[in-house]
Formats: C-alpha cells, sequence, structure tokens
C-alpha cells in the first residue's frame, strides 16, 4: 500500500459509496444464518441508517479512501458501560473493505483511527459485534488484539 | 450425446471388468524356490530389516517396496463426469489410474477409495497411511474440498502428495499452452487468457499459468454465474464458501469485464474451457469475436464444449480436446506417471510448483522437438519416450531445487527410469507371452 491511502470522517457525500460497502457486508452476513436474511428494503434501510448516523455525535464514522474512491468504511457507536470499569467503550458495528484492497492493513488503519478519536473523548475500550461464524472476522480482531468477552445467543420464537 | 462406439466401450469394459475380476494384483519380485525361503523373506529374518528401519524409519525406502509404492486415494465424491458416486464405485477409476501408473511410469500403486467425506477425517487418514507409501495421488474429490486437503497434506506429510485433477491437468494443459503459443507467435505474459469454468482443474490451470509468466489481470475466469471480477456481488460469500476461487476473482482480469462466456471470449487469445460437456457452450459466433488465431481449449468429456470443427469453421487456428479420438488430446495421463516415476526415483519430499512447471516445459519440449504443428501440440500417449524424458527432467528439478533425499547423475536416473518404465512392460509381454494373462 502506497502513500495513496487516506483514511478520514465520512461526510454526505461519501453516502452512496458508503451504503453500498454496508450492503455488501449485511449481504455476507446473509450467508451465515437465515436470521440474517436480507429485509427486501435494506438499501433504503441502510441510507437511512448511515445518515441518521451523520446526525448522532455518539456515532463515529470513518471512511478509508484509495486513489480518491472510497473503498472502506468504518461505523462505532459510543456506549457507556452501566456497572463497569472503563465506563465508555466506542463499540464497531460495521467494518467492511472491498476484497481487492484486503490483506492491506486498511482494516487495521480504519481501526487506529477510530482508537485515536476515541482517546481524545477519554475513552480507551474498544469493541466489535460480528456473526461469530465470521471466521475472517475473528482471526482479524484476534490478531488486532480483540478478545471475546460478550455472548449473544439468539432464539426464534413461534 | 452418446455416440455409438462410447456405448460400445461401456459394454466392453463392463465386460473385462466381470472376466478378469478387476484390472491389478500383486506379485512377489524376488525368487522363491522353496518353503525354506520364507525364512528369509519372513519371520525369523524379516526381524532384522525391521530393526534396521526401527532406527532410522528412512531404510523403509532402502529396504522395503515403499520406495515405488504409492496410494491412490479418493473419498468417491466426484468420479470423472460421473459426480458423487461413493467410493466403492470409484474403485474401477482408481485401479485403472493404478495400471497406468504401473504400465506407463513402472510405479506400484494401490487403489485406496476410502470412505471419508469430511475433508479433515480424509486429511487424517492420508496422514496416518504415510509410513506406507512413498508417495500420494488423489483422485476424484470435489472442489472446493480437494483444494483443502492438497493444501494441509502438501504442509503436513514427509512424501509427494498430487492431485492428478488439478496439478496433472494443469501441467498437460500448460505444456499444450506454450506450444500453441509458439505456433501463432504470441507470447504468455501478453495474451488475453479466458477459462470457461472454476472447478478443481481451470483454478489449478490458472494458478499454474500464471507462475509460467502470463499476466493474472490478463486472465478472464468465468463460473456458473458468469465472469468473476473483485466486486462481484457474491464475492464476499466466496471468500468462505471457495478461497482459492475468491484468490483469482480478486487478482485476474483488472480490466473488471462483466457478463458471460461470449464476453469473456471477446477479443481474447486462447479460450481453455473445462466445464460441462457440449457441443454448444461455446458457440461458433463467440469464437468468431475472439482476436486473430485463436486457440481453443475445449476439455469436457466426453464432449467437448465445442466440436473441433466448429470451432475451425469459426476461425480457431489451435484446437485441443480431452479426447483421444481428435488431435491434440490434453490428458493428465501424459503427466502423471513420469512426474511420479521422477519423484520417486529420488525420494523427493514434495511436488513443488517448480516441479509440476518443469514437467510441463518438458512435455512441451518433447513436442517441439518432434515437430510442432497445429495438430500436434502435445506428445500422444503412445510415444512413451516422453514418460522417461519427463520423469528425469521431473527428478534434476527435484535434486536442483534441495528438495530430493537421494541424488544421481542424469545418466544413472536416465538408466534406472528406463529400466523400470520398460521392465512394467516386459513382465506383462512374458506373462502374456506365456498364456498366464491372456
Amino acid at each position: 500500500m502506497d502513500g495513496d491511502l487516506v483514511i478520514r470522517r465520512a461526510s454526505r457525500d461519501d453516502l452512496n459509496s458508503i451504503a453500498d460497502l454496508v450492503l455488501r457486508l449485511k449481504r455476507l452476513n446473509e450467508e451465515f444464518d437465515p436470521l440474517y436474511t436480507i429485509r427486501a428494503d435494506a438499501p433504503e434501510v441502510i441510507k437511512g441508517y448511515i445518515e441518521s448516523s451523520f446526525d448522532n455525535d455518539k456515532i463515529i464514522m470513518l471512511v478509508a479512501e484509495y486513489s480518491g474512491r472510497v473503498i472502506g468504511f468504518l461505523r462505532a457507536e459510543i456506549r457507556s458501560r452501566l456497572f463497569y470499569e472503563p465506563p465508555f467503550e466506542g463499540l464497531i458495528t460495521d467494518l467492511y473493505v472491498l476484497p481487492a484492497y484486503r490483506r492491506m492493513k486498511v482494516g487495521g488503519a480504519l481501526i487506529d483511527k477510530l482508537i485515536e478519536l476515541l482517546k481524545k473523548q477519554g475513552i480507551y475500550l474498544v469493541s466489535a459485534e460480528f456473526p461469530p461464524m465470521n471466521k475472517i472476522a475473528v482471526e482479524f480482531y484476534e490478531n488486532m488484539g480483540f478478545k471475546p468477552l460478550l455472548y449473544r445467543f439468539f432464539k426464534k420464537v413461534e | 450425446m452418446r455416440s455409438n462406439s462410447t456405448d460400445q466401450w461401456y459394454d466392453l469394459s463392463l465386460k473385462i471388468h466381470r472376466s478378469y475380476g478387476g484390472k491389478i494384483e500383486m506379485i512377489p519380485k524376488v525368487p522363491i524356490k522353496s518353503l525354506q525361503d520364507f525364512s528369509i523373506l519372513y519371520t525369523p529374518g524379516v526381524a532384522q530389516p525391521s530393526r534396521v528401519i526401527s532406527r532410522d524409519p528412512d531404510q523403509s525406502f532402502i529396504l522395503t517396496s515403499r520406495w515405488n509404492m504409492i496410494a491412490v486415494v479418493t473419498d468417491g465424491t466426484r468420479v470423472l463426469g460421473l459426480g458423487d458416486i461413493g467410493p466403492e464405485a470409484s474403485y474401477p477409476v482408481m485401479e485403472g489410474k493404478a495400471l497406468l501408473f504401473k504400465y506407463l511410469g513402472g510405479v506400484d500403486a494401490i487403489p485406496l477409495p476410502i470412505r471419508a467425506r469430511d475433508p479433515d477425517t480424509f486429511i487424517d487418514i492420508v496422514k496416518s497411511i504415510e509410513p506406507a507409501f512413498g508417495g500420494i495421488n488423489l483422485e476424484d474429490i470435489e472442489s472446493p474440498k480437494c483444494f483443502y486437503i492438497l493444501e494441509r497434506l502438501r504442509e503436513s506429510l514427509e512424501i509427494p502428495i498430487w492431485h492428478d485433477d488439478q496439478q496433472g491437468t494443469a501441467t498437460a494443459i500448460l505444456a499444450g499452452l506454450i506450444n500453441a503459443l509458439k505456433l501463432v507467435g504470441k507470447k504468455l505474459n501478453e495474451v488475453l487468457i479466458a477459462f470457461i469454468g472454476a472447478g478443481a482443474s481451470n483454478i489449478a490451470t490458472a494458478n499454474l499459468v500464471i507462475k509460467a509468466g502470463a499476466k493474472p489481470g490478463n486472465i478472464i475466469m468465468v463460473d456458473s454465474k458468469g465472469i468473476l471480477y473483485h466486486e462481484r456481488e457474491d464475492i464476499d460469500s466466496l471468500m468462505f464458501s471457495n478461497r482459492w476461487k475468491y484468490d483469482l476473482a480478486i487478482k485476474t482480469n483488472s480490466e473488471q469485464r462483466k457478463g458471460g462466456i461470449p464476453e469473456a471470449l471477446k477479443g481474447a487469445d486462447v479460450v481453455i474451457a473445462a466445464s460441462r460437456p457440449g457441443p454448444g457452450i461455446i458457440k461458433k459466433e463467440w469464437i468468431r469475436a475472439m482476436n486473430d488465431d485463436p486457440i481453443v481449449f475445449a476439455l469436457a468429456n466426453p464432449v467437448p464444449e465445442i466440436w473441433p470443427w466448429e470451432a475451425k469453421e469459426a476461425g480457431a487456428r489451435i484446437i485441443a480436446t480431452g479426447r483421444s479420438d481428435f488431435p491434440n488430446q490434453i490428458n493428465n495421463s501424459l503427466v502423471f506417471p513420469s512426474v511420479f516415476r521422477g519423484v520417486l526415483s529420488v525420494r523427493a519430499k514434495t511436488i513443488s510448483d517448480e516441479m509440476a512447471l518443469e514437467a510441463a516445459y518438458s512435455l512441451a519440449r518433447f513436442a517441439e522437438n518432434k515437430g510442432l504443428r497445429e495438430d500436434y501440440i502435445v506428445p500422444r500417449m503412445d510415444e512413451l519416450d516422453t514418460y522417461i524424458q519427463v520423469a528425469v527432467d521431473v527428478a534434476m528439478k527435484a535434486i536442483d531445487t534441495g528438495v530430493a533425499r537421494v541424488k544421481k547423475s542424469r545418466k544413472d536416473l536416465y538408466d534406472e527410469v528406463v529400466r523400470l518404465i520398460r521392465s512394467a512392460k516386459s513382465k506383462l509381454d512374458a506373462l502374456m507371452n506365456m498364456g498366464l494373462i491372456q
């Protein structure tokens, strides 16, 4: 990877590019379990999801730009932890890099930037959520020094 | 479509298999003159070689048949074009392969269909039989499982492992491609190559062709969903379901071409099809839209993706198929007997990609020395000297690249290979002459 990679805060001009990346990410989850079946209106919902995130100061959205094109995206929510120390975490809800730009440490660069921004706000815990069957994500976060700290179980009730 | 002659082969084959009860048997290779010899060949004498081997397991390559013995292993999940017919049903194919190994390469091969559909179970079984063999030939295992199995076993075994449907086919195709390009005056690192089908053989071939110098970006691969490109909608799921196809989707097709077979062929110099039986999978007008002097490898069996005469009418300059009744038969039988003959003769630890490349170059050289023609780009199966040459070249490459446990001069290797390949044939001839095999 050369100097062409830029990590910056997302702007409203990036909306369409980001929406495409998020849709790809959600489609991937569809592979893992029927409970991740994509809703028909997902493309519009995703746009709304991104748009409303711009207005929320508890949400950080970053893009990775390569030669002027948005090729990676990270969205994180700042959440308070009522019972535990430290009292806040930055939860990565979405992280996606286009296939051709993988294995170039773009994901790592997005997380590094997020950590830098969180620290400025006095937040020293970063977390991520994704389907447990996503072994590639498991490996990625483990390599970045993350560890599993929470189970979330699901059961469909009739 | 089944021709009459193919039906005749089927009937005759069933009859032969029934009347001989299979095709191979095992016989001793040491003289036995009296029952006393058993005290030497078996207990108590045999304890001594066992003691020696227990001190140095490598001696098993010297004191037992292991040095020349391989297993032809399958789980029966993708047998010929018949599909997932199970291990028992794959036996005739494995046994036929063992016969070719012996007859063309002087290699002793044991057919070994195993009941192990789970790839990790399969891998464990193959690892556990390593002490009995000098090499493992994998056969007829479905894709993408076959990539995973080969990768893992290549890492963990100390004996050569080869998946013939991937590597054997890729090697034969590369040999043909090298000579076809020579005939039309084009260079491998400049041509645009369309691969139709993204199964075991085409994925392996694309990778080998890249190793040989083709530009990854100049390769267009088509699977059942169309041309592979790195932003295709299903690309992320491919990353999980078929990492090998995913890797090619990322590095090939630099122009991000989209569409199906016709779009892939547009302007292409070469098409290598290993998809599904034709005819009509590739249409004449698509060949017409290729670059000048098209090279068409239509390798589906039993019927190629396009009939050779149709391809010719559409302007194809060089045509190859998988069939012996057409010119330019691209067949892994040209490769596996000699590759194993070579690696066993130098007790190689592996069959590296460099050795597969060397096998392809050697095959290509053989045909070139005989005189290339548009209908002669690879040796024919009955040109027995090709097996000797390729075996020696592969063995020398193993020595040169440091994976051979035994070093021999080219001359010694040549003599040994000739002796082993010829002796298999002379023994059979002798038994036939004496009426013991008829």
